[in-house]
């Protein structure tokens, strides 16, 4: 394809130079370091906060240029953080003062409240880890389709819940006698006939056929010979395009407003240090 | 003679020793349970999972359909909570999967030599360090004042590459929307269409380009403010809204099939 | 000239990356405010919020979710702001608590601490920290029932929620007068499943949700299953804009001491969407002229290419 440019991405080699190696692992040592040592002096923590935040942000953008030891070495750091982070709060918010403390007297536990049955939860927790045992691999099948048929369970609820509204409003009257508040002056086009008003919904009547022809495109039950269902299907088709149409741009939108974020901290960050340096020469 | 009612009904236990024998009984009752039906054949073990699996779901689906009084109660409603919070601790135990996952991989690295062992190593070190000084400070709360400094250093160390790692994806999508954006087929141009008319609309410069228009002629709908949200309140919200029934109905479909255990193949045929 | 044109499209990605960085760095440099068109779904929000009656006295609270990370800080990180702004000038009471996004605990404190400090809110009084809680069905069926003994302790001071003066009366989901899910997932999706049927009358959603989630979100805005939307940055800025025309207001009564200041978060500073907005344009634009360029070159070498076959044949 003569349009498709080569990868200019090198292969990823982990193998690195022992100097390449020492260097990455002493910034990592005098992060922690350097982070100990700045308790409590708040202009210090302070800088150090926006210095972490722009090296972050550049050392990750290496990649753009191509594959390199500082941007694998930052992404295994994050993993780590990550890790550990939902480790640390998973069992402060949630375990600790939910699971553990209510099950264990208030002798052993301040707050304590001796619900010793909590303790099957964690028997069954174990039960997910028999997969690292091909023998006893079964009982973490027996655990997994237990959340399975629970969760199979509430799926009709949550599905009234969630799409019983829809289906009721894609059915709007596209004529009706009365007037409905608040819908732009396209929506609404009042039509007299005789002695009686009519409101005239074209928007509602659009969405309907939208909705009709998108369903139909999706609907496999039928084969798509006859035209009374290809025609429809493939005006759904079209029409689904344009859906996905906007999906694509509010995507751009999303992705650029990160992006937009993260260069304008690097850029407050660099010009408040560069206001700092010249104010003090 | 108390302390096996209180067992049985499920009471509190405010003595150590009443404590510990309670756990200790818990956890004999279970290793043996399971043990007995490990010993059972493997046709055994499926059904009474599949039989497990369908009175689980057959819980949830009661407490729906059974009717309720005047207070939305019926004989289900008033043990779903405490029985979903059950269940979430259980749950919750499966984070351990994936730091043993994590674990084994890098660690076998480390201990191999393996190259880029010593991302495996920065690995650990965050991850511990993290654990560390978030348990010792209580997530920055409490502790000295050193730890608090070094917790607070690795959390936004962490918020800093989370959201660098994610913004990267701009740079992709615009390389995309050069190199892979062809407009080759009718639906690719109705696509582009859309996709511009959003992109446009949404910001001032496509505001400004059809400014022109004044706001309150017949013509104001072809602004391109109105025309993009038009596009997505009318004709992506239906088309959203459809997808949205599509997918619902194949959910509900594929949690009957679960529920059933009639989804065969990866799960419930698998041997051992 | 097919030479040309072929290099032209196999240019190598890291030119788009250079240009990309280059418009957006020069924009945010001579950036300014940008003065959207506010659209319905915003004004929607912004109207409902503003007619809830969760004042001092009135009896109920708003609940925002901050249920984002760092990851989309900044467009969940400004809606946030502009909401939390918005609650702060018209006194409306209002709790935060992330559902299944520690972080989100964690930004959504750091904002509302320092916003309270501009604006002279008292914390107990006029918002409070319901703190992380895991997004699973126990929370969903115990939280509209009884909010305090879910809850159980705030996330700033750790003291039980009924010993705040903002949680008097305030006990189940009907004492809610509306919840905004801010959120780069899609959690509102549990609370229109698992809450919302159950309450009467419905309880009001908002939902301030990233770019990406916007297309989705319109057929339960036309629904009402949503009150209001916040659709990506463009619904930060559209708030902020008129979150702006309050402060005035309140600022020429002498009703606050001073602007809205930009805030700062974990060494980021998180400057206003309607300035962020500004650079949001030109990237669009650049988007625009990248698929255009890639398109006209397509075409050229299909027409070169196909005159070319002439040619020979």
């Amino acid at each position: 394809m003569a349009n498709v440019a080569p990868d200019t991405t090198v292969a990823r080699n982990d193998r690195e130079s022992p100097v390449v190696v020492t260097v990455l692992l002493g910034c990592l040592a005098a992060f922690i370091i350097l982070s100990l040592l700045f308790a409590g002096k708040a202009a210090a923590q302070d800088h150090w906060t926006r210095v972490l935040s722009v090296v972050a942000t550049l050392g990750i953008f290496t990649i753009l240029y191509r594959e390199n030891p500082l941007f694998r070495f930052l992404e295994h750091i994050f993993i780590g953080l990550a890790t550990g982070f939902g480790v640390v709060y998973l069992w402060l918010k949630v375990m600790e003062p939910r699971w553990y403390i209510p099950m264990m007297p208030a002798s052993l536990v301040e707050g304590g409240e001796g619900k010793w049955w909590l303790f099957f939860a964690l028997l069954f927790g174990l039960l997910f880890f028999s997969v690292y045992f091909p023998k006893l691999s079964w009982m973490n099948r027996f655990a997994i389709g237990i959340i399975m048929g629970w969760a199979a369970g509430y799926a009709l609820r949550a599905f009234v819940g969630l799409i019983g509204p829809q289906i009721t409003a894609a059915f709007k009257a596209p004529i009706t006698k009365y007037y409905v508040e608040g819908l732009p002056a396209l929506n609404s086009i009042p039509m007299t006939i005789g002695e009686t008003t009519w409101w005239w919904h074209p928007y509602w009547l659009i969405s309907l056929i939208v909705l009709m022809c998108v369903l139909a495109y999706f609907f496999f039950s039928v084969e798509h010979r006859a035209g009374w269902i290809r025609k429809p299907a493939v005006a759904g088709r079209y029409l689904l395009m344009l859906s996905l149409g906007t999906i694509f741009g509010t995507t751009v939108m999303a992705r650029l407003s990160l992006l937009i974020a993260r260069f304008d901290i690097v850029i407050d960050n660099i010009r408040d240090w560069g206001v700092m340096i010249l104010g003090k020469m | 003679m108390d302390y096996l009612h209180k067992l049985l009904s499920f009471s509190s236990l405010y003595s150590v020793p009443a404590f510990l024998g309670a756990l200790a009984l818990s956890a004999a009752l279970f290793v043996l349970g399971f043990g007995l039906l490990h010993r059972m054949s493997s046709t055994v073990k499926k059904w009474v999972t599949i039989a497990c699996t369908f009175i689980a779901g057959l819980y949830f689906l009661l407490g729906f359909i059974v009717p309720t009084n005047d207070k939305g109660e019926n004989f289900i409603t008033p043990t779903v909570e405490p029985v979903s919070y059950f269940i979430m601790y259980v749950f919750a135990w499966t984070l351990g999967l994936g730091i043993i996952s994590l674990t084994i991989v890098h660690g076998r690295r480390l201990l191999t030599r393996h190259a880029g062992w010593h991302h495996s190593l920065a690995f650990f070190i965050a991850m511990l360090s993290f654990i560390l000084f978030g348990f010792w400070s209580q997530i920055g709360a409490s502790g000295p004042a050193g730890v608090k400094s070094a917790y607070s250093a690795l959390f936004t160390l962490l918020i800093n590459l989370d959201a660098a790692m994610f913004s990267l994806l701009a740079f992709y999508i615009a390389s995309a929307a050069y190199r892979a954006f062809r407009v080759r087929t009718v639906e690719a141009g109705l696509l582009m269409v859309a996709a511009l008319l959003v992109m446009l609309g949404l910001v001032n410069v496509g505001v400004w380009l059809t400014s022109w228009i004044p706001e309150s002629s017949t013509w104001a709908f072809f602004r391109l403010e109105n025309l993009s949200v038009w596009m997505m309140s009318i004709i992506n919200m239906s088309g959203q809204r459809a997808v949205t029934i599509g997918v619902a109905v194949g959910a509900l479909a594929m949690a009957m099939r679960l529920w059933l255990s009639l989804e065969r193949g990866a799960f419930f045929s698998q041997e051992g | 000239m097919q030479a040309f044109v072929e290099k032209l499209q196999a240019l190598d990605r890291r030119w788009i990356y250079l240009l990309l960085s280059l418009v957006l760095i020069v924009s945010l440099i001579v950036g300014k405010q940008v003065d959207p068109v506010v659209i319905p779904p915003v004004e929607q929000l912004y109207k409902i919020v503003d007619d809830t009656p969760t004042g001092p006295g009135e009896g109920k609270i708003i609940v925002l979710c901050t249920t984002f990370s760092a990851s989309t800080l900044g467009e969940n990180g400004n809606h946030a702001i502009a909401l939390m702004r918005h609650c702060f000038l018209k006194k409306k009471r209002f709790a935060i608590t992330a559902v299944g996004e520690a972080q989100g605990a964690l930004l959504g404190r750091a904002i509302a601490t320092q916003l309270a400090e501009q604006y002279g809110a008292e914390y107990g009084v006029d918002w409070i920290d319901f703190d992380f809680q895991l997004n699973t069905l126990a929370f969903y069926t115990s939280f509209p029932k009884d909010i305090p003994g879910t809850v159980r302790v705030d996330g700033v001071q750790g003291k039980p929620l009924t010993s705040y003066p903002i949680m008097q009366g305030i006990d189940t989901i009907n004492d809610v007068a509306l919840l905004i899910d801010i959120t780069a997932s899609n959690s509102v999706f549990s609370w229109l499943q698992y809450v919302q049927p159950n309450t009467k009358p419905r309880l009001k959603i908002g939902y301030a949700c990233t770019g990406v989630m916007v297309a989705e979100a319109y057929p339960f805005l036309d629904s009402g299953q949503l009150v209001g939307m916040l659709p990506g940055l463009k619904g930060a800025s559209d708030y902020e804009k008129l979150v702006d025309v309050i402060e005035e207001q309140e600022l020429a009564a002498g009703n606050i001491p001073q602007r809205y200041e930009p805030i700062r978060v974990g060494g980021m500073q998180l400057n206003t969407a309607r300035q962020l907005m500004f650079t949001q344009d030109k990237a669009h634009i650049l988007i625009i002229a990248f698929i255009a360029l890639g398109n006209i070159g397509l075409f050229i070498a299909l027409r070169l290419r196909r005159r070319a076959g002439k040619e020979r044949s």
